[in-house]
């Protein structure tokens, strides 16, 4: 068949020894930046493009490319380790992977992240390679209501990540999308909350608020506070092995995560961090130990790394097959492209088949590199914990600014970060949680453009939200997860009363 | 306000800079030239720049710096230039939309007109109305029908004040149609709806609508310049179709700060058309169905100072600026 002589002619181009090399060269600079927190593949892969220019432009991208997904598997180790996001979407995995450090297991989750960042990547590739121009017939039906009613679903799911006080998870989700409306209003012009400052006219940036509020906040937190130093294990290649009922938890997390992350990676204007967000509660839902959660459960990283993996493996559909970039990641790797004189897009494929076949070969082989590359490093990463931290933290705050810095070269950025890390501290002394924040963050503002949007469109006929087959769905699927959510509580609390059992561990 | 004072300054302290080195070396340049793009990388402003630069300092043995000062939209990396000094090391790539900004925002840190320094044109490349793919008037004078007798169209653009809003509008005017604009992020989420049908049209630069017109996804109506374009020889221009005069371009120049001495725009103004009449700069915008349009830094800014003019007529007449109230 046809695309097996694409496929075999890919792996020709992405075997030749300039590529191969330049393949392990962004793979492990990815993986080098993904693990330094604050440095995210954005950064990076703005920082290598000038590299590029004199490259040839397939090998430009098999490098740029391996910085991009290298950066989601170096970018769990910090989340694991320090409790410090590498990337925004690697934020989520702190939540279960840093009280997995504490409790000494710290090589099993990060073999863990590996394979699930493996499972993923492939997962995302094979969706490049079989369905990438039926995806993009199909995103192409999203259209302004369609994108309003994921956004909705997608804050309703998320709104579970809260631990244990829904109203406060709630206040952070809304503090989030207050914070997301910063900026000037697509649809006037007008500026909001910008408070004369030209900086904030984009909006506030999202690594410089998600590495304040993770990142930061946890180096101050560290201050004159001993913390207590993890366990640090012998890292022997038994150590890194998760226990067997782990093994049998991962699964269908890890697919689950996989095809959340290939869809979001899939649909322009979302990503990665999206994708693990949901993901992670979508697992919490349905676990039969949500209790765990927040503790170290494995299904709380497993998800998360395999989803964030393919969805940056996924972002390249839209990109090469409609020529439009999903992230700002992609649209500095387009750059790459066009300033060779190609203009990825419908014509791509045809065009300039090695290109696009040399390209997902390569990833694959890429995401081999990495899983070489990382099993052996993980007894290196584990290591670095004992730094003291007197020389670890200040060294992250460092990297945190320089990679907020770089995406915007903006200095005002930087003040923000730690503007927002101090506003992290004071929320994670009073218990709130910040992934919630994040979450409303994000979602906020692609709800409102796009409600918006339709809006102008339909001329203002709320019903197309629900005659529209898509949206529709969607919207009643919402409804249907706050009608189980409601009962889920509204049982649960009936239950805890009599019992009077504040921990509500219902071990059954 | 206070913004606009430190504006100020810091052009007042360029230009003293500026007075006490006018013993300019013969050699120009000598040392590495920045040029400011204010947008991100990745975007065409920025493409276009790294490709003269790459030209540049092939002719000059200078290193060129493109140095990306995006935010604001345009409004900081612009703001920077006209604080530099006026030497001719500093200079900037801005686009139509630059003298489009001016049009409908108030609150610009600058003064678009009075602290720049116009050098150069680079290029132009038309704009395409580009429209769902199923749609049924595909000629001209048709499409005109279509949009004049239908009250439920809408059409996207990339935000308040941007060349595909004034272009929207300026069609909205000569055909006598009233289609809703819906704004969008960027061309490409703009395009994606048409494709998907959801909105009418769009009015993008011809670089990203060329590959989906080829690709069939969208339907090409017109160009929006006064001749045909050799990248699309089929697709009528508006002009030729009933709508005199029509013209709506993206273009690129060069400018630098205010207060630049006059021997040192002339010297970038030549560097620069020296690059603009190379096959490899012509064959580079041709990719994207662009041209090469050298001007003298005179015509530059007579070119400039009308299209000042003409956009704050048409912000006016389409009440753009009442929208942003």
């Amino acid at each position: 068949m046809d695309i097996w002589a694409n496929i075999a002619s890919g792996f020709d181009v992405a075997f030749s020894s300039q590529n191969l090399m330049y393949c392990f060269l962004g793979v492990f600079l990815g993986t080098f930046f993904g693990a330094l927190p604050g440095i995210g593949s954005l950064a990076a892969v703005s920082m290598l493009l000038p590299i590029t220019f004199y490259l040839d432009p397939t090998t430009a991208l098999v490098m740029l490319g391996g910085v991009y997904y290298g950066a989601e598997y170096g970018g769990s180790t910090s989340s694991i380790l320090l409790n410090l996001p590498g990337t925004p979407s690697n934020a989520v995995t702190c939540l279960d992977g840093y009280p997995m450090t504490q409790q000494g297991r710290s090589g099993v989750a990060l073999f863990a992240t590996t394979i699930a960042s493996f499972f993923g990547g492939t997962f995302g590739i094979l969706m490049l390679y079989s369905l990438a121009p039926l995806i993009v017939q199909w995103a192409l039906q999203f259209g302004p209501a369609e994108y309003f009613a994921i956004m909705v679903f997608g804050l309703v799911a998320a709104a579970t990540v809260t631990q244990d006080a829904p109203a406060k998870g709630l206040a952070m989700v809304v503090a989030g999308m207050m914070l997301g409306t910063i900026g000037a209003d697509l649809n006037t012009g007008i500026a909001r909350f910008t408070f004369g400052y030209f900086e904030l006219h984009e909006g506030i940036s999202f690594i410089a608020l998600a590495m304040g509020l993770f990142g930061v906040s946890e180096v101050i937190l560290s201050i004159g506070h001993k913390i207590d130093k993890p366990f640090i294990q012998a890292v022997t290649f038994r150590s890194m092995i998760p226990r067997r009922d782990e093994v049998r938890r991962s699964g269908m997390p890890m697919l689950r995560g996989a095809g959340l992350g290939a869809f979001f990676g899939a649909l322009p204007g979302t990503g990665p961090s999206i994708a693990t967000f949901i993901g992670y509660a979508i697992e919490k839902r349905l676990s039969r130990h949500p209790e765990e959660f927040g503790k170290g459960a494995i299904e709380g990283i497993m998800s998360p790394e395999s989803a964030n993996n393919a969805a940056v493996q996924s972002a390249f559909i839209p990109t090469m097959t409609l020529g439009i970039p999903g992230s700002a990641t992609m649209a500095v790797m387009m750059g790459a492209l066009l300033i060779h004189g190609i203009q990825p897009g419908p014509q791509l494929m045809q065009e300039n088949p090695d290109i696009f076949w040399g390209l997902a070969a390569s990833f694959w082989i890429g995401n081999v590199m990495l899983l070489v590359l990382n099993i052996p490093l993980i007894g290196v990463w584990v290591r670095l914990l004992k730094i003291p931290y007197g020389i670890l933290y200040p060294a992250v705050l460092c990297f945190i600014c320089i990679g907020v810095y770089t995406v915007r070269t903006s200095a005002f950025d930087v003040v923000l970060v730690l503007l927002f890390g101090f506003a992290g501290f004071v929320l994670r002394l009073l218990r709130f949680e910040l992934a919630p924040l994040l979450i409303g963050f994000i979602l906020g503002p692609m709800v409102e453009e796009n409600f918006k949007r339709a809006m102008l469109i339909y001329r203002g006929d709320f019903t197309e939200f629900l005659t529209r087959p898509i949206s529709g769905s969607l919207l009643a699927l919402t409804a249907l997860l706050l009608v189980w959510t409601t009962w889920v509580i509204l049982r649960d609390s009936r239950r805890k009363r009599p019992v009077d059992h504040p921990m509500g561990e219902a071990d059954d | 306000m206070s913004r606009m004072s430190l504006a100020k300054i810091g052009l007042a302290a360029g230009l003293t800079a500026a007075a006490a080195t006018t013993a300019i070396a013969q050699d120009f340049p000598n040392e590495p030239v920045t040029l400011t793009v204010p947008f991100s990388p990745g975007g065409s402003n920025d493409i276009v720049a790294r490709q003269l630069g790459l030209q540049l300092s092939e002719q000059w043995g200078q290193p060129v710096v493109v140095e990306n000062r995006p935010g604001g939209g345009a409004t900081i990396g612009s703001a920077h230039l006209a604080q530099q000094d006026p030497d001719g090391y500093n200079i900037m790539i801005a686009s139509v939309t630059f003298t489009m900004n001016a049009a409908v925002r108030d609150d610009l840190p600058f003064d678009p007109r009075a602290d720049f320094t116009p050098i150069a044109l680079i290029g132009q490349v038309p704009l395409v109305i580009g429209a769902k793919p199923d749609i049924e008037a595909t000629e001209p004078e048709a499409f005109f029908d279509y949009i004049r007798s239908n009250d439920d169209l809408s059409y996207g653009a990339t935000g308040v004040g941007s060349i595909q809003h004034f272009a929207g509008e300026l069609l909205n005017q000569a055909v006598g149609s009233n289609v809703q604009v819906v704004q969008y992020p960027g061309g490409g989420p703009a395009m994606t709806d048409v494709m998907g049908g959801f909105i009418e049209y769009s009015i993008g630069s011809m670089t990203q609508m060329l590959p989906q017109v080829e690709a069939g996804n969208i339907t090409p109506i017109a160009i929006t310049s006064l001749e045909r374009s050799d990248a699309m020889p089929d697709t009528p221009t508006l002009a030729e179709s009933g709508l005199d005069d029509f013209e709506v371009i993206q273009w690129w120049a060069i400018l630098g700060p205010a207060g630049m001495d006059e021997a040192r725009v002339e010297e970038l103004n030549s560097a620069i058309n020296e690059v603009l009449e190379t096959e490899q700069f012509a064959e580079f915008l041709a990719n994207d169905g662009g041209t090469p349009r050298p001007m003298s830094a005179q015509e530059t800014a007579d070119f400039m100072a009308m299209n000042f003019d003409r956009w704050v007529e048409v912000a006016e007449q389409a009440g753009m600026k009442d929208q942003a109230e």
